[in-house]
């Protein structure tokens, strides 16, 4: 395996709220004590609820946040420490794709502008080799005539084809590393194929790894190498993608792959069973496992305790989870 | 939690909430006590003078006010001098009228609280229904003329307006008193001076009222207008509720809301409108007083005017925002908006 | 730029300059600019306007309007005229400083406190706070009055106490585009905040400050004439304010005096109100371009309504056929449903996929007779719900069949709430003619169909102290209050999460096989559909162009577009071969003559230049040329497209 070329040490983000009275208090927990290699080439997909804290994860690991506890370690360094030679570094290093290619552009700039800043930021190109520069990028992601494309507007763009301009302005410097939210979700159907093609022949051409969050599990199945499933700021289980999408051990990540629909109209899995259980979601004050309020596992220790992530039965997966370790520890 | 827990809880956190927000009141008021203590201070010559204002002072008073105030100590602890007496409730004595400033402007508070209460709430309820039939109804035009009536509002100078309401309705037609609070000849108290007041009122209220009547209507229209394109007018639509019990239930509160949201704010406008009006009415409030003491120089009673109506915004603030707590489920619990 | 290499950048500015000149038509701005310009031309050119020196004072003192002085005189015997047209130079200039000083100050501690946020926000806010407990006026009238009452000083005193509106617009403004994906790119792209502020911030904020700076004008000449008329103006700087002072004591004499300069000054704010109003319109028209706005919805087709027709084949319980709508966008057209058939029989669970953009949405508004009237540009075809031919029905009908036959569920169940009303309210809205208890009973009931906790403090909750999935619920609740026969559920489960998913879909299927009740289930997410559909159609472009029992549906795709839509689905076999559409959607504003899909379909020849039939093959059916062939439906089954193709172009 590749050396990674980012390590989450230990992360957390509190978003705190001043109030009169105790002058903060912590309003929740987005993030909490997450640890994962990133590595080039590989796909690690990122998965859970919504409010679980994948963008918030997302946002630190470009470090467009800063980390209450832990740091992000880039070059053997930790981030907070990185000079502005590392930091730039870092820039031309990792690069980050939105969910929602609308609002990911500066209204007022052409397509030409969005991409050539970058350039200009990095480098010092003549104007015919910026121009250049500018359509084998439009090329590259499949904008072609990149005549076309160059002095449109982004918002004159349809949804895939600014997703593109969104992956082309994250390719222009370069990256060894992509963080990719959610950048399927806002497209159509047949259009979202398309995106995942662009991204996994990337991939291939360039040997980028990617931190893709998503909420589709079935995506999971199809692209990731690796996956990590968080809930509530925590990730709760972790390992090959075809590990745990086919032999999920935390109860959450069971309820998660027994909750996605089939393809196929003869292997139904939803029921009309099953409506008399109905999830006020409790609330979580922080003491032991916070998937406890709906686990049908769950335990005295498991409202004391907070479980960590560890071994479990499959090789190469960690849980979260007090029962599955001590199952699996006995056998 | 039953419900009577739960509306134990509410009324605990309403309780903390205005509690909070009366201390954070508090700092602003010093605020504003230090800013005028410093603007008498920085005013060009002799303090004492500076705040008598432009009387001649006799001698043993000028050195009972520096010995009261420690004129010749530093600024610092003539501050808190100053803060002392303020906090006591003592905003000095006004050497032109030979009163102490508290009891005078007690003595016309009354008329402008009667004077901005007239304008505004008739103001609020007329530009409340305007705006929100204007956003309703179906013709464009009837839109366009409010939007025209808002602006000319917003553009007219209000003490002219009450100028020319003068010129037109007093001093042409004679329909109405041309200013002053009451008839000089006439005697009653309580209740009957109120009634007696009335004719006076009309024309102030009248120019006091013409801009927030605009600025009410303005808000009302907008924020109907948003709730009329919100999902939930398409679900009640689809329930098969008909247009008049979705106005009626969906529509009304929550654009209400807004409006309400913004009286705070106005209430302060409708003050400073207020220092001209009873000037161009004769009005005894405290506007006039205001401005009576600025022409004499009589800076305590500057102070203590401003103070008071620092200390009227706020008090509405306040009350709005309690108001709007208790229109708004989603905003009980959570920390107040803007 | 060349209108060739991007059509697509001469439309928009095309459309930019639309929109200016709507500004302009629209009226308001153009009289505002053009009253504002002539003012300042005649403040500029004063001395040679005004008829008299402005200081000569004239035999008649006092002097009503007359043909020597045009406004007359004030009482030393200057012509106002003359003093009008001087004023306005001191007015202008007094105002427009003052805004610029406002302008400054507010865009500093705006950015400052949006930039820094935190402790320095916090500050800074308070001190805004502060600026706006007292009044500006007030404010404004004792530094005057402590200071001295120099032009500059007014002008200053002005400037400082009106800039905390500008200051919150900054600040708000920094505080949402800082979040705003565009910006936290170039941080990510290594950009410095400089550039951040100056290149991304700045510039998009641009509008609603630019609007409050206009307006700023407006209250500074409301404001100098306040200070002037309570007599803490300039003395010596004859500005229309200044004018003013004095009047009070003649008016009775000389309303002259006192109409005059009001007159001018109403008229010169009403001008800046104008301008800005105008300018505001045109940057929000700006921010939301092709918006649809949903302001009034009303049934549109609605002539008298005699006895409801009963018409239709008696098996279908909704019935539609050759459904029209086509709304207007702008100067556009959007053909939003096409000569649509669509039959749902009763107790059946019918899918009606398509990506957005199809089309599918504005069709179950058509079936509610909820269209957007204002946009409406054709409403045709026929709808008939167990026989009642909607299209025909009066808007008290259509209301009580809403309220009793027919039931849609939203997909955003929270805006879709109304956020102040207690959700069982809002349930037992929806039921017709029961006694108050009996409501009661009856909402206890279908809350617990769906799964939902039957107990008053739930009924008592509001909608944002609910989890997204029992907001769902409510809403389905909500549909089911009227016992509907048939429910319509638009993208039900499109913004919850997997498992809340799975817990709606279930609610949704167990709640069918409660009741004999019909649903048509809107979706783009074709796993929802075999999860839960016996039958689906798949719409394109504004069309039905396919029909098909569910199983059929995923064994053997007709049309091109089903099986790319296949092809799409991970999880799916096909998913892996590859095989994927190109090209988007088409744009229902610019549909070719031909099939709608013809652009992306691998197997277009020759005939598709022609609009394809409607092709029924036995209870199913599919719009395309490759099934229109009299021997019966080519290329069906799993045959290879080569094959098709060699087989249709023979
Ligand atoms: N700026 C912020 N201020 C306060 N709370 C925040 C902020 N950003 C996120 N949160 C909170 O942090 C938690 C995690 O949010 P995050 O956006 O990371 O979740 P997510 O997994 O990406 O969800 P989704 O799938 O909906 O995108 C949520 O409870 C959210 O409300
Ligand atoms: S730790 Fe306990 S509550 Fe948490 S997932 Fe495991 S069994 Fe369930
Ligand atoms: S009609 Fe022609 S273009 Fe249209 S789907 Fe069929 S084969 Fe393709
Ligand atoms: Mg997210």
């Amino acid at each position: 395996m590749n050396m990674p070329i980012l390590r989450l040490n230990k992360l957390s983000k509190t978003f705190e709220r001043r109030s009169f009275w105790n002058a903060t208090r912590p309003l929740s927990y987005a993030v909490r004590d997450v640890s994962l290699d990133l590595v080039k080439g590989e796909t690690l997909a990122l998965v859970g609820e919504s409010g679980s804290g994948k963008s918030t994860l997302g946002l630190l690991t470009m470090n467009l946040l800063t980390a209450s506890e832990g740091s992000v370690v880039f070059n053997g360094k930790p981030l907070e420490k990185a000079g502005a030679k590392d930091m730039a570094r870092f820039r031309r290093t990792v690069q980050i794709v939105f969910q929602n290619p609308s609002a990911a552009f500066n209204p007022r700039r052409t397509v030409l502008a969005t991409l050539a800043q970058p350039l200009l930021l990095h480098g010092k190109p003549s104007k015919t080799q910026l121009r250049a520069r500018v359509d084998e990028l439009l090329e590259t992601v499949g904008l072609t005539p990149a005549a076309a494309f160059r002095d449109v507007f982004p918002h004159q763009l349809s949804g895939g084809q600014r997703q593109r301009v969104m992956i082309a302005r994250a390719l222009s410097v370069d990256p060894d590393f992509v963080v990719a939210d959610e950048p399927l979700s806002s497209l159509d159907v047949t259009v979202q194929a398309q995106i995942l093609d662009l991204l996994i022949r990337l991939q291939r051409e360039r040997d980028i790894g990617y931190l893709l969050i998503t909420h589709d599990l079935a995506l999971v199945g199809e692209v990731a190498d690796r996956v990590a499933v968080m809930y509530r700021g925590r990730v709760v289980e972790s390992g090959p993608a075809t590990t745990v999408c086919d032999a999920p051990q935390h109860p959450y990540t069971r309820l998660l792959m027994a909750s996605t629909l089939s393809a196929d109209p003869n292997e139904r899995r939803i029921g009309a069973a099953d409506t008399a259980r109905v999830f006020d979601v409790p609330r979580d004050d922080g003491a032991g496992c916070s998937f406890a309020g709906r686990c049908p596992l769950a335990e005295s220790q498991c409202k004391t305790e907070v479980p960590v992530l560890g071994r479990s039965g499959q090789p190469g997966t960690e849980v979260a989870c007090h029962v599955i370790q001590r199952r699996d520890g006995d056998v | 939690m039953s419900e009577r827990g739960q509306y134990l809880k509410y009324l605990l956190g309403t309780a903390r909430f205005a509690v909070s927000r009366l201390l954070q009141s508090l700092g602003l008021l010093l605020g504003v006590v230090m800013v005028m203590f410093l603007l008498i201070r920085m005013a060009p010559g002799d303090p004492v003078q500076a705040m008598v204002g432009d009387f001649p002072v006799p001698d043993e008073y000028r050195d009972q006010v520096a010995r009261q105030y420690r004129l010749n100590d530093s600024w610092l602890v003539q501050f808190m001098v100053y803060l002392g007496h303020v906090a006591r409730g003592d905003l000095g004595y006004s050497y032109a009228s030979h009163q102490s400033v508290g009891g005078l402007i007690l003595e016309r508070l009354p008329a402008t609280l009667l004077l901005t209460a007239a304008g505004l709430i008739s103001a609020a309820a007329m530009g409340i229904a305007l705006g929100t039939w204007s956003a309703v109804s179906s013709r464009r035009s009837t839109r366009a003329v409010l939007d025209m009536f808002v602006l000319v509002g917003f553009s007219i100078p209000t003490f002219w307006l009450g100028q020319m309401l003068v010129l037109l309705f007093a001093l042409r037609l004679g329909w109405l008193p041309s200013g002053g609070m009451s008839d000089a000849r006439a005697e009653s108290t309580g209740w009957a001076s109120l009634l007696a007041a009335g004719p006076y009122l009309v024309l102030p209220a009248v120019a006091l009222g013409i801009r927030e009547l605009a600025a009410t209507a303005r808000i009302a229209k907008g924020a109907t207008m948003g709730v009329l394109s919100e999902d939930y007018i398409v679900t009640a639509r689809s329930k098969g509720l008909s247009s008049a019990a979705t106005i009626r239930r969906h529509v009304i509160r929550n654009a209400a809301l807004p409006t309400i949201a913004s009286l705070g704010y106005r209430v302060g406008l409708a003050l400073a409108g207020a220092v001209t009006i009873e000037v161009v009415f004769s009005w005894p409030g405290i506007g006039r007083l205001l401005y009576q003491a600025i022409l004499a120089r009589d800076n305590s009673l500057v102070v203590g005017v401003i103070l008071v109506i620092a200390v009227l915004v706020i008090i509405a603030n306040l009350v709005t925002e309690l108001l709007y707590r208790a229109l708004d489920p989603r905003i009980r619990g959570a920390r107040h908006v803007r | 730029m060349s209108d060739e290499a991007s059509p697509l950048g001469a439309r928009k500015n095309r459309a930019e300059l639309f929109s200016w000149a709507n500004t302009l038509r629209s009226g308001y701005g153009l009289v505002g600019s053009i009253t504002l310009a002539i003012l300042v031309l005649a403040a500029l050119f004063s001395p040679w306007l005004a008829p008299y020196d402005p200081h000569a004072i004239s035999s008649s003192y006092l002097g009503p309007p007359s043909g020597e002085h045009l406004l007359g005189t004030d009482l030393v015997g200057h012509d106002l005229l003359s003093q009008l047209l001087h004023g306005a130079r001191v007015t202008l200039l007094v105002a427009v400083t003052a805004a610029v000083i406002s302008f400054g100050l507010g865009v500093l501690i705006g950015s400052l406190a949006g930039y820094f946020r935190g402790p320095v926000d916090a500050v800074l806010m308070k001190v805004t706070e502060f600026f706006q407990i007292i009044p500006s006026l007030v404010f404004a009238l004792i530094l005057v009055a402590m200071l001295g009452s120099h032009l500059w000083l007014v002008t200053i005193a002005i400037g400082i106490t009106i800039w905390p509106q500008q200051a919150r617009i900054v600040r708000s403004q920094f505080l949402t585009l800082r979040e705003r994906e565009f910006v936290q790119a170039s941080r990510a792209l290594g950009f410095s905040d400089r550039h951040i502020i100056f290149r991304e911030i700045y510039p998009n904020a641009l509008g609603p400050v630019l609007v409050q700076a206009t307006l700023d004008i407006g209250i500074a000449i409301l404001l100098e004439t306040a200070l002037s008329f309570l007599g803490l103006g300039d003395p010596n700087k004859a500005s229309w304010g200044q004018m003013l002072f004095g009047a009070q004591e003649h008016l009775e004499r000389a309303w002259w005096i006192a109409l005059w300069p009001g007159v001018a000054i109403a008229l010169t704010v009403l001008a800046v109100n104008f301008v800005g109003d105008a300018l505001s319109e045109w940057f929000n028209s700006r921010s939301d371009v092709g918006r649809v706005s949903l302001q009034k919805r009303k049934n549109v087709a609605s002539p008298p309504a005699a006895a409801p027709s009963r018409t239709g084949d008696g098996t279908a319980l909704l019935d539609v056929q050759d459904l029209t709508v086509h709304l207007r966008r702008g100067a556009k057209v959007v053909r939003a449903v096409d000569r649509a058939e669509v039959k749902v029989r009763p107790g059946e669970r019918v899918g009606l996929v398509g990506e957005s953009g199809s089309g599918k949405s504005m069709f179950s508004r058509a079936v509610l007779q909820m269209l957007p009237s204002a946009n409406v540009e054709t409403f045709t075809g026929r709808i008939a719900l167990d026989g009642i031919d909607l299209m025909r029905l009066n808007e008290a009908d259509m209301r009580r069949v809403r309220f009793e036959d027919l039931s849609i569920v939203f997909q955003d169940a929270m805006t879709y709430l109304n956020p102040t009303m207690r959700v069982g309210k809002q349930i037992t809205e929806a039921m017709a003619g029961l006694s108050a208890t009996d409501r009661q009973e009856r909402t206890r009931q279908i809350l617990a169909s769906v799964a939902l906790p039957t107990t008053t403090r739930f009924m008592r909750r509001y909608p944002h102290e609910l989890s997204g999935g029992m907001r769902q619920r409510v809403l389905i609740a909500m549909a089911l209050a009227s016992q509907p026969k048939l429910l319509i559920a638009d993208e039900p489960t499109t913004a919850l999460d997997v498992t809340v998913q799975a817990q709606v879909l279930r609610t949704l299927v167990a709640v069918h096989t409660k009741t004999d009740m019909a649903m048509l289930i809107i979706t783009h997410d074709l796993a929802i559909v075999a999860e839960v559909c016996d039958r689906s159609f798949v719409m394109y472009g504004g069309q039905i162009v396919e029909e098909a029992a569910v199983s059929r549906l995923f064994s053997e795709p007709r049309h091109p577009y089903t099986r790319g839509l296949m092809a799409s689905m991970p999880g799916k076999s096909d998913y892996r071969l590859g095989k994927r559409l190109t090209g988007s959607v088409v744009d229902l504003t610019d549909v070719p003559t031909g099939c709608r899909f013809a652009a992306r379909c691998e197997l277009a020849h020759d005939r598709c230049s022609t609009e394809p039939p409607w092709v029924r093959i036995g209870d199913e059916g599919v719009r395309c040329w490759l099934f229109a062939d009299e021997s019966g439906p080519i290329g069906r089954s799993t045959d290879k497209p080569a094959d098709s193709k060699e087989v249709t172009t023979s």
